[in-house]
């Protein structure tokens, strides 16, 4: 049996096969405008690699800001949950997942089974998201998956003040005119974002074991200044951690299936 | 079939279908038909505005006055309102600013402001300077709310507003105008409590969203023709079926609110509210006026001051701390829902205090930041379903 699982998120959207034990495929593209648009290319790019179509799959769930517009998925369960249930299959010890996405920074506290405790969201503002990071990236003339780099070489942070996204920016701008490395700037950026993560960290408790989750996980610089800020060392995930709100999805897919056998069964009895 | 459809077109509307779609401000009948009868309409600002000192102006026979509360629903731009504003006034005060720009206040005789919180008290000069309505005063609230000297400030304060109206107009309340007044307020706040049994009950019957339209129909109707549609429609709702199929029972705190858009979409993920500890909803009716003194003026200053206080009081955080646990104890909610307008920093604050003490009991909460205008649907839906799922994990 084959179970699904598609993240349409604000940046990109992933899509999860899972055959009830392991990960068959994953695929990940860039968003379109359009979310219904952006969970078919990305489900068609997993299914064409894998060799299969939409009749091959059991039960798919969707999550995301697009999740409720998936006419292909037959239940829809929000991202913090699917973070959660992704990053315990993953790592079963993680208590605590840090997921930076897009437009939404979340930490959810978790129990054994990856269901959520407690969770904690970012305010109506994109300082402390992967948009933060972007803007920062532009204006540095790179990609956003460059900057990590950038601030591991990074030795003297740059003081950054403003946690708005817009004039942070405008800081950053002020700081390359005043000859200040664009290595530092991106420790300086890195640590900016940590601090803000540590505040919703030391909103629901710091639990170990800890993971990122989200596109901004691949980020070394956030990586290593979170974990100077926390002071805990943050576990690697042995799968790419930006489908883990995917696999998540397609983990529920599988769960809600068997329940559903189970209640079947139970009726026809 | 023909006939019945004709039938259907002019069976007049039950009580509860009226107070569930009533329109707002200069469109609603019972305004109109107040404003066709020679009476004035004040807004009041912040419920530290006692409505019963306005209601009890009388003068020759139709001459009366009606208290509404200032909202802004459907409002869905500022622009206009922000030349002048600093950019953290809070979207609610923005809101009504705009609309006062937008004519859509014309219907309104004057207003009637408290210094309830900076955000308001802020706004009270915008509509001095630059909307200019005919008559517009403030009633400066203390602080603190435990001494009697402060008591007595307030009172003066409602007392010297109750005389401005003489001044105006010529027209003033009375001893026995007061009492009468006083007798609807609080038959008015018998009948809303009655609503939020049956809300709040094992069997719910109605959602939240219908109880928050019922109440807006309150602010904005004269309270003795709402009592006998309220006490109509609460014979509807009882002989109803209940309200099934949710996932979860809530308690919704925070901010006031008086656009149903956002319960709708609370409600939206299944989640039914059944109480919560609002101004613009409990708090509003709980607590009723003294009827056997001699001085109903004083009663009255004393119900509004010594009701469930507002955060921006200096004392009474541990008071509604227990406020919280009592109602979301009562109510059997599942989970507590806050939520603030961005800058409304008395309740931002208060949430955290209130939220932290609820989890420590272990009781689940959520906060959500908004707007005063309805939008942001998705991040809002991403929010409340996974407190949804965290509930029912």
């Amino acid at each position: 049996m084959i179970f699904a699982g598609v993240d349409v998120g604000s940046m990109s959207a992933e899509a999860v096969l899972f055959d009830g034990e392991k990960i068959l495929a994953h695929s990940t593209i860039v968003v379109k405008p359009n979310p219904l648009q952006s969970a078919t290319i990305v489900m068609d790019t997993v299914l064409a690699e894998s060799g299969l179509t939409y009749d091959d799959v059991t039960y798919c769930v969707s999550t995301g800001y697009g999740r409720e517009r998936i006419p292909f998925a037959q239940h829809d369960v929000s991202e913090i949950s699917c973070h959660g249930k992704g990053a315990v299959w993953a790592i079963p010890s993680i208590k605590t997942v840090i997921d930076i996405g897009g437009q939404d920074s979340k930490v959810i506290r978790v129990d054994a089974n990856g269901d959520m405790d407690d969770f904690v969201m970012n305010d109506k503002c994109a300082a402390g998201t992967g948009r933060f990071l972007e803007g920062i990236a532009k204006t540095f003339h790179l990609h956003v998956s460059d900057l990590g780099v950038l601030a591991l070489n990074g030795t003297d942070p740059a003081p950054i003040n403003s946690i708005c996204t817009v004039f942070a920016n405008f800081d950053v701008m002020c700081m390359l005119a005043e000859g200040q490395t664009k290595e530092n700037i991106a420790y300086g950026v890195s640590n900016v974002l940590a601090r803000r993560i540590f505040g919703l960290v030391s909103k629901v408790g710091l639990v170990e074991d800890v993971c990122i989750t989200g596109g901004v996980a691949k980020n070394q610089g956030v990586v290593r200044s979170l974990e100077d800020i926390m002071e805990v060392p943050i576990q690697k995930l042995p799968v790419d951690s930006q489908i883990v709100g995917a696999l998540g999805a397609a983990l529920f897919a599988c769960q809600r299936y068997e329940n559903l056998q189970e209640k079947n069964k139970a009726e026809a009895n | 079939m023909s006939t019945q459809n004709v039938q259907q077109e002019v069976t007049p509307k039950s009580a509860l279908e009226e107070l569930l779609t009533l329109p707002r401000r200069g469109e609603n009948p019972y305004i109109q038909d107040w404003k066709a009868n020679g009476g004035k309409v004040f807004a009041y600002v912040c419920s530290y505005v006692p409505e019963e000192i306005i209601y009890a102006v009388k003068g020759v026979a139709k001459s009366r006055y009606l208290p509404v509360r200032l909202g802004a629903t459907g409002c869905t731009k500022t622009e206009d309102a922000d030349i002048d504003l600093s950019r953290c006034l809070c979207s609610f005060a923005r809101s009504t600013l705009q609309m006062g720009l937008d004519g859509e206040y014309s219907y309104l005789d004057g207003l009637v402001y408290s210094s309830s919180c900076e955000q308001m008290r802020r706004s009270f000069e915008y509509w001095r300077d630059k909307l200019h309505p005919d008559f517009l005063e403030m009633i400066s609230v203390p602080r603190t709310t435990d001494t009697q000297a402060h008591f007595e400030w307030y009172l003066e304060e409602v007392n010297n507003v109750r005389l401005k109206f003489g001044q105006k107009y010529g027209l003033l309340s009375n001893k026995a105008s007061l009492n009468e007044t006083i007798k609807i307020y609080n038959r008015f706040r018998e009948l809303m409590l009655e609503l939020y049994a049956l809300r709040s009950g094992d069997a719910p019957k109605l959602t939240g969203t219908e109880a928050l339209n019922i109440a807006l129909a309150g602010f904005n109707m004269p309270k003795d023709i709402f009592n006998e549609k309220l006490e109509a429609a609460i014979e509807e709702l009882k002989a109803r079926p209940a309200v099934t199929g949710y996932r979860a029972r809530v308690l919704l705190a925070g901010s006031p609110i008086d656009d149903p858009a956002l319960v709708e979409i609370i409600e939206g993920t299944g989640a039914l509210v059944v109480t919560d500890t609002l101004c613009t909803g409990r708090k509003y009716v709980e607590g009723m006026v003294d009827e056997t003194t001699d001085d109903p003026v004083r009663a009255i200053a004393k119900r509004y001051f010594s009701k469930e206080t507002c955060p921006r009081m200096m004392d009474g955080t541990d008071a509604r701390v227990a406020y919280v646990k009592r109602l979301a104890k009562e109510a059997n909610v599942d989970g507590v829902i806050f939520q603030y307008i961005t800058f409304c920093d008395n309740h931002n604050i208060e949430n955290i205090i209130e939220s932290r003490s609820l989890e420590k009991d272990g009781v689940p909460t959520l906060t959500l930041e908004r707007e005063y205008q309805p939008g942001d649907v998705g991040r809002l839906r991403t929010r409340v379903q996974a407190f949804m799922e965290r509930i029912n994990k």
